[in-house]
């Protein structure tokens, strides 16, 4: 074999390991990125599902105007019947308290923009979410689709939910928004 | 170096398969996140279908009980409705199921006011003598025992006391029936009930349409309704609202509620109301038979049969009781939605709807 031969091999090959190490860093960065997208995108939904789940008995076997007892742009206060036993029934009334901490709260996370989410049932202690909620908006509709600022007349809420990942990567943040205006029935 | 080539190509091969598999398993699950909210809305959107649909059926028709199903391409709902023992309200449960989703919805209905769960309704004490016979087990249109959904015997704000030999009986809050009885299950009473905002103290708030409604209905005579300030112009039998208001402690010494004709008995159906503004008028002697609902501010002596209901919204009855003879009174469900049908427009009205 020629020397001619073996040197184009060996560049060859080298060309081709380079190409394969620049297509592996590649895929594997955008494989973190969308493995981060699809986590923050399920933590969304996990606190979106929870978010849906509450409000929606929001008011349940309440007096009309009495069901939701505070209200602020990122925190709410309501009268619902969960189902505390998992028997597909409600149990009783209780008070469902959601607020949004101070990012120094969840300062345990690397995310500087995340906060925690509490949820508070009744007299229990609040149950941080720390999910890299980022902002949790609400703001308040009447019966006429008007703004207000009244409790009690409150018909239906629009949510604003964004969360990032906790942890970076190159950076940066994955990040994922629901908003949905819902209506509970029973208000 | 053929053979390192060849090995190369190889790793190269299985080192890209690897990342494309993560790459692709990485994909899959955000698919799945997105079909798995998805799914999620639509079976709370056919749930919710379900119960729109058997709310449609108990508006159409007030007695609607039964279950409802419905499939689709991708998906299905279901829903059941039945009358709540010992109440007004009937209840919903439907259940929509998409993919590997499912929600369930539970919508409490009050078919009619809440003040018609029993076969007499007084806020004044009762009393009950001789052999009256109050039955709070649900009778059909055939005078046929619907059960396990009927209400209770007597409801009052005060006390009741059954003395002679008078009965009571129909069905407690756990859907339990009772034949009547003078030792009667005591879940078949309530004493001292309360009822938010008070007990009504007119035959308007009973029925839960505004204040002057039922008198003007009489008024107008639809459907051989009738208004009067004297007894003696209240033809028999009933028909549609039939208003009486008496002068301040007036008594109506009513007539036999059964019309009798060329051998034929026509019985009196309907709203009956006997009240004035001092809430001191008094039905007296009820014979025959009634089917419908009877609202007097003082009811004295049952000795016909009442099928439906009888409220009394007085505070102080004037006589001793409220039967002493052979009188009965027969929780209907079935009489009092068609005396509230009509001209009343009684719609069903959601009381909670749980998800």
């Amino acid at each position: 074999m020629a020397l001619a031969d073996i040197v184009g091999s060996a560049i060859v090959a080298g060309i081709l390991i380079l190409m394969m190490i620049g297509l592996t860093a590649s895929v594997s960065e955008s494989t973190t990125e969308q493995m981060l997208d699809v986590t923050t995108q399920q933590a969304l939904t996990t606190v979106k599902n929870m978010i849906e789940y509450d409000f929606h008995k929001m008011g349940f076997e309440s007096t009309p105007g009495t069901a939701i007892t505070a209200i602020g742009a990122h925190s709410i206060t309501f009268w619902a019947g969960i189902d505390t036993d998992g028997d597909g029934s409600p149990d009783g009334l209780n008070t469902i308290t959601y607020n949004l901490s101070s990012t120094s709260d969840a300062s345990s996370t690397p995310n500087p923009n995340d906060h925690f989410l509490y949820r508070t049932v009744g007299a229990a202690s609040p149950v941080a979410v720390s999910l890299g909620v980022t902002s949790f908006n609400l703001q308040y509709y009447d019966q006429y689709g008007n703004l207000t600022l009244n409790p009690a007349d409150v018909k239906s809420i629009h949510v604003g939910l964004t969360v990032q990942s906790t942890m970076p990567y190159d950076n940066r943040y994955s990040e994922a928004a629901w908003e949905k205006t819902i209506s509970p029935k029973n208000l | 170096m053929g053979k390192a080539a060849i090995i190369l190509v190889l790793g190269m091969a299985v080192a890209m398969s690897f990342l494309t598999m993560g790459a692709q398993e990485r994909r899959n699950e955000a698919v799945a996140n997105a079909c798995q909210a998805y799914n999620i809305n639509e079976a709370r959107n056919l749930a919710h279908s379900g119960a729109n649909v058997a709310l449609n059926n108990i508006t159409t028709n007030h007695s609607y009980q039964g279950s409802i199903s419905a499939t689709f391409a991708d998906g299905s709902y279901s829903a059941t409705c039945s009358k709540m023992p010992a109440s007004s309200n009937s209840k919903i449960v439907a259940a929509g199921a998409y993919g590997q989703a499912a929600h369930t919805v539970q919508v409490v209905v009050e078919v009619y006011p809440k003040y018609f769960k029993s076969a007499i309704t007084a806020k004044p004490h009762v009393n009950t003598l001789g052999t009256l016979k109050v039955d709070g087990r649900d009778y059909d249109q055939n005078e046929n025992i619907i059960p396990n959904q009927g209400g209770l015997a007597i409801l009052s704000t005060q006390a009741i006391t059954r003395g002679g030999s008078s009965k009571y009986g129909g069905t407690n809050s756990l859907g339990q029936d009772f034949a009547p009885s003078t030792s009667f299950d005591p879940s078949l009473i309530e004493e001292n009930a309360q009822f938010d905002g008070g007990f009504p103290s007119s035959p308007d708030a009973v029925v839960g349409v505004d204040d002057g409604t039922l008198k003007a209905i009489a008024q107008s005579g639809i459907g051989g309704s009738q208004y009067a300030t004297d007894p003696n112009d209240i033809h028999i039998p009933l028909r549609g609202v039939t208003y009486l208001e008496l002068p301040n402690n007036g008594t109506w010494n009513a007539p036999n509620f059964t019309y009798c004709h060329c051998g034929f008995d026509y019985n009196s159906f309907g709203v009956l109301v006997v009240h004035n503004a001092n809430g001191n008028a008094r039905l007296k002697n009820i014979r025959g038979n009634f089917y419908g609902v009877i609202i007097a501010d003082d009811v004295d002596k049952i000795h016909g049969k009442v099928t439906g209901n009888i409220t009394v919204i007085g505070d102080s009855p004037r006589g001793n009781c409220i039967g002493n003879g052979t009188g009965e009174v027969h929780y209907s469900s079935y009489f009092i939605m068609q005396a509230l049908s009509g001209q009343l427009n009684n719609s069903p009205k959601i009381v909670s709807w749980w998800e």
